[in-house]
């Protein structure tokens, strides 16, 4: 089911509520998604279908969801190599990110980047960057681009809390500020930096939001957990951008489920760190406030049979692909569309 | 035609693309109020205002991160790195994200861009802003190196650079820019990929790029001069892409090869090897000791060429370290591809080298 499809089926929004049941019907379903979609690349990886490394971002669903339910088409996602649900979430199918990381044809990049850097450009997905930093400026060049040619899209960059202690961070915050660009920062402080504590090795509390204000801008630390509260700051961010306001910086505190990497078992984790935050599972939370808002569980469960269904389809597909083929080995190294350096 | 200074000459080429193309944008470090550190941009600021001619902060990243977003999305963005030794400290986009951008999403991301950036040495700015970056940069496939030793080839390779479709590093050597050249009125459009032969000659073949040009071509006019060997000069121009058929084309007719550049790692000399299985028979170690005298190669190729006077004469040490490689092709076989293999003829190999031998006893 698409977006669009499952937004036109349900209700007319209920009054006092600036959210609207449509949006958060969209909004559980993409958190839904991501949630299914990475559990099945995790599975497949137990199964030796996926190869190499790849970053969940399990527990971090409501921060992909909200953010991308606020961007408008033509709005420009630079994500990390922590990307499957950035890129999801902008309506990527499931089948083209699984086949990617299965190194198929039917993948995104046909096998040639894959789980680390995922990109769609038609769907506005500049790319998933995997060296710590690097987007944050280029993320400041597509703005700069909207700026220049009077474009009104916004480019959002998502990157972790380990990505404030390196340099292109402040290059990047500077910059986009002193050219008031039409960019927006998003910091994921899902509270380690790989396998550190980023609390250890930072020099401030909130690493994002407290190095704002050595940028000129107001500090803003939400709650990454909630979808409504990540939409809402997400809304503001993206009307200020678009009035040529400049830049935003917004951390969003979360907790990743699952290690840095397939390496990672996480088992430098105080006992208990994981059961309290799955208390505050964004998943949970989110049920909960659909049924506040008296949407009752057997629309629930059909959006939640819905999303499975597609993600079942995509994994078969996958599984169905050709693997890519060598032909593309030495392809669009240049713009010529091959490798040669010489003549 | 007209005589302009290789630093006037970036300007104009700047300008020129500029008025072609509204997509066209430049950046870098005091590139626009101040014209420039080493002058080369002056004008540009109140020829085409300030959102297209944009002083930035000390902050390399972001200057080579930002050209690259824009140029993913559709600007042809010139950024200016000012001394090529700063690129080290934004190397990640040079090494990791302008040359893997198209590969790595199959095509989907393209990056049209230039880094121009002052390079080489001579100008005694001590070891930290004077280095030669040909290597730094020639090994990321995907990435173009430009390197021009006139006014006339930083027009043209300027403007052809701006109007590739691929990352093109532009290797501006700011030991050149107050030197002058003849660059004719309109527009002028060179082609990347293509070396040229400055001087024709047939016992040897003086391979040279960058500030080395004009010292190689003083070296021929010294050998016909002084020992009646008849140099051929091919300047090489565009590292990536390499015209290759020109410099072997060259070769081939000689049988004798110097590649003469600044470059530490001599990098010419090392496609030369990559490329041909050309028999290196003279060499200079790029790691000689420098001082010493008695070494007779370091002595052969100091009596023509008065780098070495450059490097030690001088109170500061001027940070450059040119290298002299010497090869004679005596026994040439040649990869498939590639002009067929000489038929070389032991009695012109003799002369050569006794002509050699007799000038450098």
């Amino acid at each position: 089911m698409t977006r669009k499809a499952s937004a036109e089926k349900v209700a007319p929004v209920p009054p006092n509520d600036d959210i609207g049941e449509a949006q958060r019907l969209e909004l559980y379903r993409c958190q839904f998604l991501l949630r299914e979609a990475e559990q099945r690349a995790n599975d497949l990886f137990l199964q030796n279908l996926v190869k190499g490394t790849s970053h969940l971002s399990l527990g971090q669903e409501a921060i992909a969801a909200g953010c991308a339910a606020a961007m408008q088409p033509g709005d420009l996602s630079f994500c990390t190599y922590r990307g499957h649900a950035h890129t999801l979430a902008r309506g990527v199918p499931v089948e083209k990110v699984l086949g990617e990381l299965m190194g198929r044809d039917n993948g995104l990049m046909r096998g040639k980047g894959g789980s680390m850097h995922l990109t769609s450009v038609e769907h506005g997905v500049m790319g998933s960057y995997a060296i710590i930093g690097a987007h944050l400026p280029i993320a400041c060049g597509a703005a700069w681009r909207a700026q220049y040619k009077g474009q009104s899209d916004v480019s959002v960059c998502f990157f972790g809390d380990g990505t404030t202690n390196i340099g292109a961070f402040h290059e990047a915050l500077n910059f986009a500020v002193i050219w008031k660009l039409p960019v927006i920062f998003v910091c994921e402080n899902n509270l380690y930096m790989e396998y550190t504590p980023i609390s250890e090795v930072t020099a401030v509390e909130s690493p994002a939001g407290d190095r704002a204000s050595a940028y000129g801008l107001p500090r803003i630390v939400i709650d990454g957990n909630d979808a409504d509260i990540v939409y809402r700051t997400m809304k503001e961010a993206f009307d200020k951008a678009r009035s040529g306001e400049g830049p935003s910086l917004i951390e969003c505190l979360t907790y990743r489920h699952s290690g840095h990497s397939r390496a990672d078992p996480a088992k430098y984790r105080p006992e208990g760190e994981l059961e309290r935050w799955k208390l505050r599972d964004p998943l949970k939370i989110y049920k909960d406030r659909l049924r506040q808002f008296d949407i009752d569980d057997a629309r629930i469960e059909a959006i939640e049979q819905e999303v499975r269904r597609e993600v079942d389809e995509a994994t078969e597909a996958c599984k169905a692909a050709p693997t890519t083929s060598t032909d593309i080995l030495f392809t669009d190294v240049y713009a010529d569309g091959g490798w040669a350096w010489r003549n | 035609m007209a005589e302009l200074t290789y630093r006037d000459a970036v300007a104009r080429g700047i300008a020129q693309e500029m008025e072609r193309d509204e997509d066209v944008v430049f950046l870098g470090e005091d590139i626009a109020k101040a014209g420039g550190v080493f002058k080369a941009t002056a004008g540009l600021l109140e020829k085409f205002g300030e959102l297209r001619v944009r002083d930035t902060p000390i902050s390399e990243q972001a200057i080579l991160g930002a050209a690259m977003g824009a140029a993913m999305t559709g600007l042809k963005p010139i950024a200016e790195i000012m001394f090529a030794d700063f690129i080290a400290v934004c190397y990640d986009y040079i090494a990791n994200e302008f040359p893997k951008s198209r590969y790595m999403t199959n095509g989907q991301v393209k990056c049209p861009l230039v880094v121009r950036v002052g390079n080489g040495g001579g100008a005694r700015f001590g070891a930290q802003h004077s280095q030669s970056i040909e290597n730094w940069c020639m090994q990321f496939p995907g990435l173009k190196v430009v390197s021009p030793s006139s006014p006339v080839d930083v027009v043209g390779l300027l403007a052809a650079a701006v109007r590739d479709p691929d990352p093109v590093i532009f290797l501006e050597h700011k030991s050149l820019y107050a030197t002058k050249g003849e660059v004719p009125d309109g527009e002028i459009v060179d082609t990347l990929g293509t070396a040229k032969i400055l001087r024709s000659g047939t016992d040897c073949t003086l391979i040279a790029l960058g500030m080395m040009v004009p010292r190689a071509l003083a070296a021929a006019e010294q050998l016909a001069a002084e020992a009646g060997i008849s140099c051929e000069v091919v300047d090489v121009r565009s590292l990536v892409p390499l015209d290759t058929q020109t410099i072997l084309g060259s070769v081939a007719r000689t049988h004798r090869v110097f590649t003469i550049e600044e470059n530490p790692r001599d990098v010419i000399r090392k496609v030369m090897e990559r490329e041909t299985s050309v028999h290196f028979v003279i060499g200079v170690s790029p790691d000689v000791d420098l001082d010493d005298d008695e070494n007779l190669q370091w002595g052969i190729f100091t009596r023509f060429d008065p780098a070495r006077d450059m490097m030690f004469s001088e109170q500061n040490f001027v940070g450059a370290r040119p290298v002299y490689r010497g090869v004679a092709g005596i026994d040439a076989t040649w990869k498939p591809g590639y002009p067929k293999a000489l038929e070389m003829d032991p009695s012109v190999v003799r002369r050569v080298d006794e002509r050699w031998q007799e000038y450098f006893r």
